[in-house]
């Protein structure tokens, strides 16, 4: 069994065996859930979803993921999302409204502020957000308050980005297609490789 | 001398009539002796403001006949038709098929019950200057009891006059009724528009002649009613007390009662609150936020100590900040839980002061609450956990910093109108649940308008459509739709599509 190594440059520890440190919740895709360390979306910690566009965002992938973790007593944000969460279509998926906050900050401080704060307070089970970029320094600032509050961040952030180099545990980018949509893991701690998988969501 | 009057009074129903024992179930209710005569120094205005409902919905009729309507599903109820619309031959309570006759010559809106309410309690508070005692009744009605402050106004007529010149243009077809009871004040103020009935030995004779359609019943005990051949209170009166209780049930009977002033009627009142309010002037020159912390602290202690004293809590308080130019600034917070600890407060109002910027040299901060006695709140105000206080500390962080308007929670409507079928909601508000079929998680504000080929839909590529879902809305709505839904998908993704049933043009409405 190889040490783990660590990349001087990026300060960031990667282990063959993958998130030791983080819980997971399975994803509602069993396909998604076996490519991914832990078997489905790594809590307390950063995910980030690449799209074409914000209308492309791929809910129906973190929806039954958020229905689990609405049994929390905790809240669920959404901040400055791409256009209205659609109430009953939530309602239907077995989420509690009751427990969603929809956040529109009116500056980009403002923002990256409300996102740090929801996430470090540790009364949210969630927080789902909409950046046009995603830089390295803001990446970590959120990864830590993740941690720090035991929240699952989600960030969606444009496909051109892609390149930019981050510090969330798990990023893949999206393209939608007739059936669902096609996810190419780009990052995933512990796993090297990269993946491009077909997600069913079998809702036409 | 009063009991006389009443007997005579009691002959007049039944020839056979003697004064008898008023716990004997077999007499009828006018021939029971009246108990309380206390009853006989109050003396009840009530006040029905019969245009509120077309005043809440803000729009203007301009002489169109306008009519306000409410569902309680899934009946739909017209409340008000305006004097236009009376006159040519719409009246409340009017079913949707007759209504349809008129449509196209009337105004057709939607009760704002939320608004209503708003109206109703300012002019409560307003009440307060005529009498200590006001009441909020089926939301249109105040109840005012002024036996008590006659003398502090001069009598009744000077009392009445005041009334009259304090109401609101807008409600001035308002109705007034003065009777010796509450409960007859509140019916006498829907079957006329003035009614002055002080003394208490003419309410039975008075009121007998109402119709029962006045009365708040259940449909059951109209038919009842009406398949008794009763048409007004008068012919109740006749009717033997236990057969009342047994057809009608004992609440009915109670009714009576209190109508007649038989028993009391005790009832919650409104009464405007004290509130707080202490400033302070600032030495030096105050040009900057951070400079104004002393001045704050001195203040929200002072609140604290206030609080405490009056052992009452707060969730709402509004800063002012005076300025050497005259002008003012004010800064309202809104909380999400009650607080009464200087440490929280203190927080909150840093974090929205911080996000003021001062034009001018600061003279003077004020503060301004209106607190809320503990002992008015609901028993589980103070009984929420731990996690549920920072649930809602964190909420107010968020307020304080990026302003309550931009938090929202959100809930679903009890309409099959996709639009309609969400509104945004004060957070943690609970959502009745209305099953749907399959529904995209982002909806568009509005519906965008897809290019066809060969009057198919077209995004980016042939669209191919699922099963058609019909979305049809009832015709009295103010935008009624007829929509045919799809779920279309094309390697574009899953779109929400709908075809215009009218206009025949496709549109997108959401992304799943």
């Amino acid at each position: 069994m190889k040490p783990c190594s660590i990349d001087k440059k990026k300060g960031v520890s990667k282990g063959r065996s993958g998130i030791k440190n983080h819980l997971t919740l399975p994803t509602g895709y069993t396909e998604l859930d076996q490519y991914l360390p832990g078997g489905g979306w790594p809590l307390g910690t950063l995910t980030e979803i690449l799209i074409r566009s914000p209308e492309e965002t791929p809910l129906w992938l973190i929806i039954p993921a958020l229905a689990k973790l609405n049994n929390e007593p905790r809240w669920q944000v959404w901040t400055s999302p791409a256009h209205i969460p659609y109430a009953p279509a939530l309602m239907s998926s077995g989420i509690d409204l009751s427990k969603i906050l929809i956040l529109n900050p009116p500056t980009y401080k403002d923002i990256v502020w409300t996102i740090e704060q929801s996430l470090s307070s540790g009364v949210c089970s969630a927080v789902v957000f909409w950046l046009r970029t995603l830089t390295n320094k803001t990446s970590h600032r959120f990864k830590l308050a993740a941690a720090h509050g035991g929240t699952w961040a989600i960030c969606f952030c444009l496909l051109g980005h892609s390149r930019n180099e981050t510090m969330s545990s798990l990023k893949f980018s999206y393209l939608p297609n007739r059936y669902g949509g096609k996810i190419n893991i780009l990052r995933c701690a512990g796993n090297k490789s990269h993946h491009t998988l077909q997600i069913n969501n079998n809702i036409a | 001398m009063y009991q006389n009057s009443f007997v005579e009074h009691a002959i007049g129903f039944r020839s056979d009539s003697h004064i008898s024992d008023p716990h004997d179930h077999s007499l009828t209710i006018a021939e029971q002796k009246l108990e309380n005569n206390s009853a006989t120094k109050n003396l009840w205005i009530a006040l029905y403001f019969p245009s509120l409902p077309i005043l809440a919905t803000g729009q203007s009729h301009n002489n169109q006949p306008t009519v306000v309507y409410e569902t309680i599903s899934p009946n739909f109820l017209l409340i008000y038709a305006n004097i236009t619309a009376q006159m040519i031959g719409i009246k409340q309570g009017m079913s949707p098929s007759e209504l349809s006759a008129f449509a196209p010559y009337i105004k057709i809106l939607k009760r704002d019950l939320k608004k209503e309410q708003l109206i109703i309690k300012k002019l409560a508070a307003l009440a307060n200057a005529w009498s200590p005692t006001v009441m909020i009744a089926d939301h249109l009605i105040l109840l005012l009891e002024i036996g008590s402050t006659l003398r502090l106004h001069n009598g009744l007529t000077s009392l009445t006059r005041r009334i009259e010149r304090s109401i609101p243009n807008e409600l001035e077809d308002y109705h007034i009724a003065i009777t010796p009871t509450p409960e007859s004040a509140k019916l006498c103020v829907k079957y006329t528009t003035h009614t002055y009935l002080t003394d208490y030995t003419q309410l039975v004779s008075y009121i007998r002649d109402i119709s029962v359609d006045k009365v708040t019943l259940s449909d059951r005990q109209y038919k009842l009613l009406s398949d008794l051949g009763i048409k007004t209170i008068g012919d109740i009166f006749r009717l033997q007390r236990s057969g009342v209780s047994q057809r009608f049930g004992f609440e009915f009977l109670n009714y009576i009662d209190r109508l007649t002033g038989k028993i009391i009627d005790p009832k919650p009142f409104s009464k405007s609150r004290p509130s707080f309010y202490a400033d302070i002037d600032l030495e030096g020159e105050i040009s900057t936020v951070q400079q104004l912390s002393s001045g704050i602290t001195s203040l929200l202690m002072k609140l604290e100590q206030y609080l405490t004293k009056s052992y009452a809590a707060i969730n709402q308080l509004d800063w002012y900040f005076y300025y050497e130019n005259n002008c003012y600034e004010k800064l309202p917070i809104r909380l999400n839980q009650l607080q009464r600890n200087f440490v929280s407060l203190y927080r909150i109002s840093e974090l929205s002061i911080k996000s003021l910027l001062l034009s001018d040299v600061v003279i003077n901060i004020a503060l301004y609450a209106r607190p809320q006695a503990i002992s008015e709140l609901d028993n589980t105000q103070f009984l929420i956990t731990a996690n549920e206080s920072k649930k809602y500390e964190f909420l107010d962080r968020l307020c304080a910093r990026i302003g309550s308007h931009t938090i929202n929670g959100i809930r679903c409507n009890a309409t099959h109108k996709p639009e309609a079928a969400w509104a945004y909601c004060t957070p943690g508000n609970k959502s009745g649940f209305f099953p749907v079929g399959a529904r995209p998680f982002f909806i568009f504000k509005t519906p965008r308008l897809l290019v066809t080929r060969d009057r198919k839909p077209y995004f980016h590529g042939t669209l191919k459509l699922s099963k058609c879902e019909r979305i049809v809305t009832n015709w009295w709505e103010q935008y009624p739709i007829k929509r045919d839904y799809y779920i279309a998908s094309n390697h574009q993704g899953q779109l929400w599509v709908f075809r215009d049933i009218g206009t025949k043009s496709w549109y997108i409405h959401g992304r799943f």
